[in-house]
């Protein structure tokens, strides 16, 4: 008797076939093969019934893996176990500037006033929809001249004020007898950053004002745990909500006591839709204490500006499922502290994400010129931000890297350097192999190039292959045959005009060795010099002496070289520019000693340098190099054949 | 001298042959064969078989009794009789059920091959003596499938029975 049940299969026919081929080795039964038997019927069930359970044990082990989970609850359960707490929403956060003019209101004794969190409170509108903003830390003012005052942050005095989008949220519980209490936030729109965690004693204290609390600070800024510590919590839970939880009340930080009033503020979060507002005002009433009553202040007293010229920015959604599969494993290996250069990128990605579309950092010595004990990082911002905005990001990321990096590394930001690539293709084309017109099959081509290059550049650590290119542009169509191209790297030069002054522009490869071509390597689009329009290129007709010093007769060639040449359009060199710098072929440095541009042609504020690079096959884009293509300077052109 | 078992009844000349049965199913009724009750007075024998042309017989009764998209992963199997009850008892609709049972039992029965097919409905079944005199029939059809199996020929009878 055969037993040849498999209990891998999963497929049904696969599991029916299975049990058939049992049927046949016990000779009990024939009817197996036939579909209206009775037996067929019950191979049925019993097929049903493993298929069911084997798919069903199938999606539980998928579910047990990051790489695998499909459902949100698993991916976030799963990432959790690896320390990372997937992003909440993201309210939208603008810096304002915020004043009080005083004079001449009597009763204002003091010379310094605090506001609370949560007492200014302004609304802005965008596309129609309004936006609620507050701020989420205590403000103080110093009188000042004139009686006016200037409100900052309590305890950041130099930075600037800084108001979240939201609505305002406040949750209590009390604290029961139950060890390990989970507190339930129903809330899937919170954004956690804006979570502030009191503890009052009883419930007395906390419905009174001013009642004595302890704050609780979130795990994830702690640097230390101890027995003393207060620190909360904050998770999604499986159903999307959000739980609270403390620690235990020894080794792992203080617990609420029994009685204990636990009360959660926070905002609840619009995300992206209020990035962009620009305009805010003032909603709240603003009441400072007087000498014997509070006074409230006139609005026509009152300032309030939005500093960042971009508006409000910094909102985001709830981190989708493949963020957090592919974030949750480099912050694990970062482990929260910042040792290595891919520990930097983790950890400012994880707190900034909304900012931030990209991000390289490395370290010092991998320099072109090392600078040891220095942690370069180049971000490519999200569209939209302005530059205060940059700038206040910055700041947070250098006190960032104060609080988590173990060593003392200076972190220096370094902008993206953008390097285009064009590309000449040619490809054979057999119009009896296909029913579309040349010039269709040409548009096909053309998108395949540009899908192809939207897929593999515009990101940092990306590489152009001129193979896999040429695969694409080859699967584009039956009737093309076969195709080549070729690779010309362009970058852009963005001159102070009418001032005299050097450019070294860096590739991110090696640029084609002078001698290996009659034709120009290194040269630049067209701009205006002295009222006249002008280029810079490599020189091709360079006399070189080939005889050996003091033999004769001496003897020249005519050889391109990597010495740079002004000229104009008709090729005539002008303003003494001879030799006005070089390029180096090995590192792809290009150096231009000295130049004054007098203006570039069109609308643009920049010329682009070209250089043929040495390996036409690859280019890697290193460091703060990112790799774009470039569809003004490249084309491609069928060549019509009867071959197949 | 070794001892020889010796049967009753045969010689070594007598030759035992047993009739070659060529198709075997389970019995769909599950009617256990008749054995000694246990504890709770349940009978426990095996379930009875169907032999040659009963189980080809089961096997199109199946078949016809099968809608389209009940048997799972073979949303094609069966007859869509069942579908047919809210049709209009025609000439026209007892074409077309022919046509279905035809190609049905060919595709999925290929043992049986079917001779003829009658349609009693309403009082016909009484003149044809399928119902009892005084019965309610005008929502009920019967459907004789006549058909050849092993060189023989079987018959088997579908109710349709339409209840409002």
């Amino acid at each position: 008797m055969t037993t040849t049940i498999k209990s891998t299969e999963l497929d049904f026919q696969t599991i029916k076939e299975n049990l058939k081929t049992y049927l046949k080795g016990t000779g009990e039964f024939n009817d197996y093969d036939f579909e209206g038997s009775g037996l067929s019927n019950i191979l049925d069930v019993l097929a049903y019934n493993t298929h069911y359970n084997a798919l069903q044990t199938n999606f539980a082990l998928n579910e047990s893996f990051l790489v695998t989970a499909q459902l949100r609850p698993s991916v976030v359960s799963l990432a959790e176990s690896l320390g990372y707490v997937p992003d909440s929403k993201k309210s939208s956060e603008a810096s304002i500037d915020f004043s009080i003019n005083a004079d001449g209101i009597t009763g204002l004794v003091n010379d310094n006033y605090v506001l609370q969190p949560g007492e200014v409170v302004c609304k802005g509108e965008r596309d129609g929809l309004d936006f609620t903003f507050s701020n989420r830390v205590a403000l103080k003012a110093t009188r000042s001249p004139g009686n006016i005052f200037t409100f900052y942050p309590l305890s950041t005095p130099d930075d600037p004020i800084i108001v979240h989008e939201g609505e305002e949220r406040k949750l209590q519980f009390i604290v029961g007898s139950s060890t390990d209490a989970v507190y339930v936030i129903p809330d899937k729109d919170i954004d956690i950053a804006t979570a502030i965690v009191k503890v009052f004693e009883n419930q007395g204290s906390a419905t009174s004002v001013g009642g004595e609390f302890s704050l609780f600070t979130d795990l994830l800024d702690a640097s230390t745990v101890s027995s003393a510590s207060r620190l909360y919590v904050l998770r999604e839970s499986p159903n999307a909500y959000y739980e609270l939880s403390f620690g235990n009340g020894t080794s792992l930080g203080l617990a609420p006591n029994v009685g204990n009033v636990i009360e959660v503020n926070y905002l609840r979060s619009n995300g992206a839709a209020a990035n962009l507002v620009r305009t805010l005002s003032l909603t709240s009433t603003i009441t400072l204490l007087g000498a014997d009553q509070s006074i409230t202040i006139d609005p026509n007293r009152i300032t309030l500006s939005v500093a960042t010229n971009g508006g409000a920015a910094g909102g985001g959604e709830k981190e989708d499922i493949e963020s957090i599969r592919k974030n949750a494993p480099y912050q694990f290996a970062a482990q929260n502290r910042m040792v290595t250069s891919d520990d930097y990128s983790a950890l400012i990605l994880k707190k900034y994400s909304t900012f931030i579309n990209d991000i390289q950092s490395w370290g010092g010595e991998d320099n072109p010129d090392p600078d040891y004990g220095t942690v370069f990082t180049s971000i490519v911002w999200k569209d939209g931000l302005n530059a205060t905005t940059i700038t206040n990001t910055r700041h947070g990321i250098l006190a960032l890297s104060d609080q988590f990096q173990i060593a003392s590394f200076s972190l220096t930001f370094t902008d993206p350097v953008v390097a285009y690539i064009s590309t000449q293709t040619f490809f054979q084309f057999n119009p009896a192999l296909t029913g579309l017109s040349q010039s269709n099959i040409r548009a096909s081509v053309d998108q395949s190039v540009t899908d192809y290059f939207e897929e593999n550049t515009g990101k940092f650590s990306q590489t152009f292959r001129q193979s896999n290119l040429l695969t694409e542009v080859d699967a584009t169509d039956p009737s093309v045959l076969s195709s080549r191209t070729s690779v010309t790297l362009h970058m852009r030069i963005i001159p102070q005009f009418a001032t005299t002054r050097k450019y070294i522009v860096t590739f991110p490869s090696p640029i084609r060795d002078p001698e290996l071509s009659d034709g120009v390597t290194v040269y630049t689009s067209f701009f205006t010099f002295e009222n006249q329009r002008v280029q810079i290129r490599n020189k091709i007709n360079q006399k070189v002496q080939t005889s050996e010093l003091g033999v004769i007769p001496i003897e020249y060639d005519i050889q391109a070289t990597t010495v740079l040449e002004l000229v104009n359009e008709n090729g005539t060199i002008v303003g003494g520019g001879d030799n006005i710098g070089s390029y180096n072929e090995s590192t792809g440095t290009v150096t231009i000693n000295s130049l004054t541009v007098q203006d570039v042609s069109g609308d643009k504020n920049y010329f682009k340098l070209f250089a043929v690079p040495a390996n036409q096959s690859v280019i890697n884009s290193t460091r703060n190099k990112i790799l774009k293509y470039d569809a003004d300077e490249s084309f491609t052109q069928a060549i019509i054949v009867e071959t197949r | 001298m070794a001892l020889q078992r010796v049967t009753p009844g045969l010689s070594k000349e007598t030759r035992v042959t047993t009739k070659k049965k060529f198709y075997s199913d389970i019995d769909l009724s599950f009617t256990p064969k008749a054995g000694s009750p246990d504890a709770n007075g349940n009978y426990s024998g095996d379930i009875y078989k169907k032999l040659d042309a009963r189980a080809v017989v089961q096997a199109v009764e199946n078949i016809l009794l099968t809608n389209t998209l009940e048997k799972p992963f073979q949303p094609e199997f069966g007859t869509n009789l069942r579908g047919m009850l809210f049709e209009l008892t025609t000439d026209y609709s007892e074409s077309f059920i022919t046509t279905m049972i035809e190609n049905s039992i060919a595709r999925w029965e290929p043992r049986a091959k079917v001779l003829r097919i009658r349609y009693y409905a309403g009082d016909e079944l009484i003149r044809a003596g399928i119902a009892k005199f005084g019965s309610y029939v005008s929502n009920e059809v019967s459907i004789i499938i006549e058909l050849e199996i092993n060189n023989k020929g079987f018959s088997t009878t579908i109710n349709l029975n339409r209840f409002r």
